[in-house]
């Protein structure tokens, strides 16, 4: 009874089973996908050798934590060098040598250009990134770290070029720079400045010389600058940044924003040739009392103000092209051209 | 009356001066002794008298008549420089008419002529519709185009019109000015269809310009085009919102202070302040161009 009972289950068993495995392997199989699909695909495991590889790559190209080299130099050296971004500081010393020091930067090297017949030493340095091609000139030249310090000579000469740098240069004899955005910052340079930058403010202070000062959408402050020699030129020009000048003694000053204002506080010097310009800012002057000058004024549709002792040459008040000549103090002993657009003018004593 | 007398005859001769060296000492000094003689001389002389008066009338009355002439022909000019126009007219009218094939020769050539000039004129007309239709067209969708992501860009739109269009300071006016006041731009530009040309001329007949003000816009037409190709690449999106509305108070500066001047050339104050804008925009573009250098060599 028991093995009829036994073999009848088997039996069905046997009939049940495939069945069952019809339904059941199709849906491991569907079920075991969908889970598959849900995974990400697994992170094949680079073998051994490749990761020394790539290890090798990297240590190649990482900068150097810090990189320093000095070079004895004349004393009158010119220095010319580019940088493409970083904080650039220049300082002048009292000692025959060029050092050069850069922070999580590219390796320095220099180049001599030219050496002193006398003193055998290099009046003209160039200096480069380690592996640029001297041939070339082209960005791998350029300095590159987050802070580049250099010690020169006082009576260095140095030509800058530059990207995206912030630069102080403190106790040279001239200065040259060009940037296309970052800071300029130039003082005690008593051999005449050019600085220029297109996003950027520049500030000059304590300097002598032809300066020229240039901001397409920065600032310019000059302040306690001099003429070098006779006939030297302070020239300042913004787009839309604003110009301050103080206690700047040239003869020859011209400064000119587009949409900036223009702000002068000095003292106009016998035979001196002022030009102020901006389309549609403000000129405000602030002049000594005793001042003597023929001031010519050209107003268009803005304001003329002063409150200093004017003898009017004549004064042109129709409202679409005001202008006005007059003479300042007692005698016209320098001229002050002022010109805006649809500005203010404004004569004020210091 | 002896026999050694002469005729009247010889004696006539003889005042006229057609005897010979030897007869005419003969004569001489036998008039000199014979009364008879003399008498004759002395009347025949009345009668040269009397005949070469009459010969002097007649050569008098030649003079004043070549005189006559010359007043005759310089009153004939005189009249004629005073003749009025319709004078004129009517005396030529009066000519041709007094011959008819010449009358019907000129009247076709006068038909022929307006029918060329009608002519012309509509083409040139039609023309200068269509070219400045597809200027409008393209300004309209290059502002479009330019306005729709950033309206400031819009100026440069203006700029790219013409150079005159530059001193314009609504985009509106960029297709007005160029119809009117701006042959630089069809100078600069190589004259790529005769519809330009005809703009050109039209242009170039109305256009006036300030002493020196040419040299300027081709400077800013130059310049522009060179910020046109390397806008994008040069500027960073900050920078060119910055140098946009410069360029926007410039552009208004210039537009205005051009209106001043050209309402009262005279007015040296405005033209200073025109030029002075012109000089600002060059030095805007300019600023553009040293970056772009400063990119290039860095």
């Amino acid at each position: 009874m028991n093995c009829w009972r036994l073999d009848s289950r088997f039996v069905r068993m046997r009939t049940i089973l495939p069945k069952i495995l019809r339904f059941l392997v199709p849906a491991i199989f569907s079920v075991g996908g969908a889970v598959h699909a849900q995974k990400p695909a697994p992170v094949p495991v680079p073998p051994q050798t490749k990761k020394v590889r790539i290890e090798r790559v990297i240590r190649n190209t990482a900068e150097p934590a810090a990189s320093e080299k000095a070079i004895a130099a004349d004393a009158s050296v010119s220095i010319k060098f580019c940088v493409s971004e970083g904080k650039l500081t220049v300082n002048g010393w009292d000692r025959g040598e060029v050092r050069v020091f850069a922070k999580s930067g590219r390796e320095i090297d220099f180049r001599v250009l030219e050496k002193d017949t006398t003193s055998g030493k290099p009046n003209w340095l160039w200096i480069v990134s380690k592996g640029s091609d001297a041939r070339r000139m082209d960005t791998s030249d350029c300095l590159l770290g987050e802070s580049i310090e250099m010690d020169v000579p006082e009576g260095a000469s140095l030509n800058i070029t530059g990207r995206s740098v912030t630069v102080k240069i403190d106790s040279v004899k001239k200065a040259s720079v060009k940037n296309i955005e970052g800071n300029i910052l130039i003082r005690n340079t008593k051999g005449g400045i050019s600085a220029a930058t297109y996003h950027g403010n520049v500030t000059v202070e304590n300097s002598a010389g032809a300066i020229s000062l240039e901001s397409a959408a920065g600032n310019i402050a000059a302040f306690r600058v001099e003429p070098g020699q006779v006939g030297d030129i302070f020239k300042a020009k913004s787009n839309s940044g604003a110009i301050s000048i103080q206690k700047v003694s040239h003869r020859q000053i011209e400064a000119s924003s587009v949409t900036g204002s223009v702000f002068f506080d000095g003292a106009f010097l016998a035979g001196g040739i002022y030009n102020f310009k901006t389309s549609n800012g403000a000129l405000k002057m602030l002049i000594p009392l005793d001042s003597a000058c023929k001031v010519t004024a050209n107003y268009g549709f803005g304001s003329f103000d002063s409150n200093l002792p004017l003898k009017f040459i004549y004064q042109n008040e129709n409202n679409k092209a005001r202008s006005l000549s007059a003479v300042l103090g007692s005698g016209e002993s320098c001229s002050l051209n002022l010109i805006t657009n649809s500005g203010s003018i404004a004569l004020n004593k210091n | 009356m002896n026999t050694d007398c002469f005729e009247v005859g010889t004696i006539q001769a003889f005042l006229d001066g057609e005897t010979s060296g030897e007869n005419t000492a003969r004569i001489a000094n036998h008039i000199a002794e014979c009364d008879i003689c003399a008498k004759l001389l002395s009347e025949a002389e009345d009668q040269n008298a009397m005949v070469f008066s009459l010969l002097d009338r007649e050569m008098d009355v030649m003079v004043p008549t070549h005189r006559l002439w010359n007043r005759i022909n310089e009153s004939i000019v005189e009249t004629r420089s005073n003749l009025s126009i319709f004078g004129r007219i009517r005396a030529l009218t009066g000519f041709y008419l007094a011959n008819p094939t010449l009358a019907s020769a000129l009247s076709l050539l006068i038909v022929f002529g307006v029918i060329a000039a009608v002519w012309n004129m509509r083409q040139v007309g039609g023309e200068t519709q269509t070219a400045l239709s597809r200027v409008s067209r393209e300004n309209t969708g290059k502002l479009s185009k330019q306005i729709a992501p950033a309206p400031i860009i819009s100026q440069n739109a203006e700029v790219k019109g013409s150079p005159d269009a530059l001193n314009s300071g609504d985009s509106d006016g960029a297709l007005q000015t160029f119809k009117v006041g701006a042959p630089e731009r069809a100078e600069r530009e190589p004259v790529k269809s005769s519809a330009s040309l005809a703009v050109y001329r039209i242009a170039s007949t109305r256009s006036s310009y300030l002493p020196g003000e040419k040299v300027y816009l081709n400077t800013i037409a130059g310049l522009n085009e060179e910020f046109e190709a390397n806008r994008d690449r040069v500027l960073s999106p900050s920078a060119r919102v910055a140098f946009e509305r410069d360029l926007a108070v410039v552009n208004d500066a210039i537009r205005k202070m051009r209106a001043v001047v050209r309402k009262n050339p005279d007015n040296q104050s405005a033209r200073q302040l025109l030029y002075a804008s012109y000089q600002d925009k060059i030095d805007l573009l300019n600023s553009v161009a040293l970056r772009d250098e400063l990119l290039a060599t860095r």
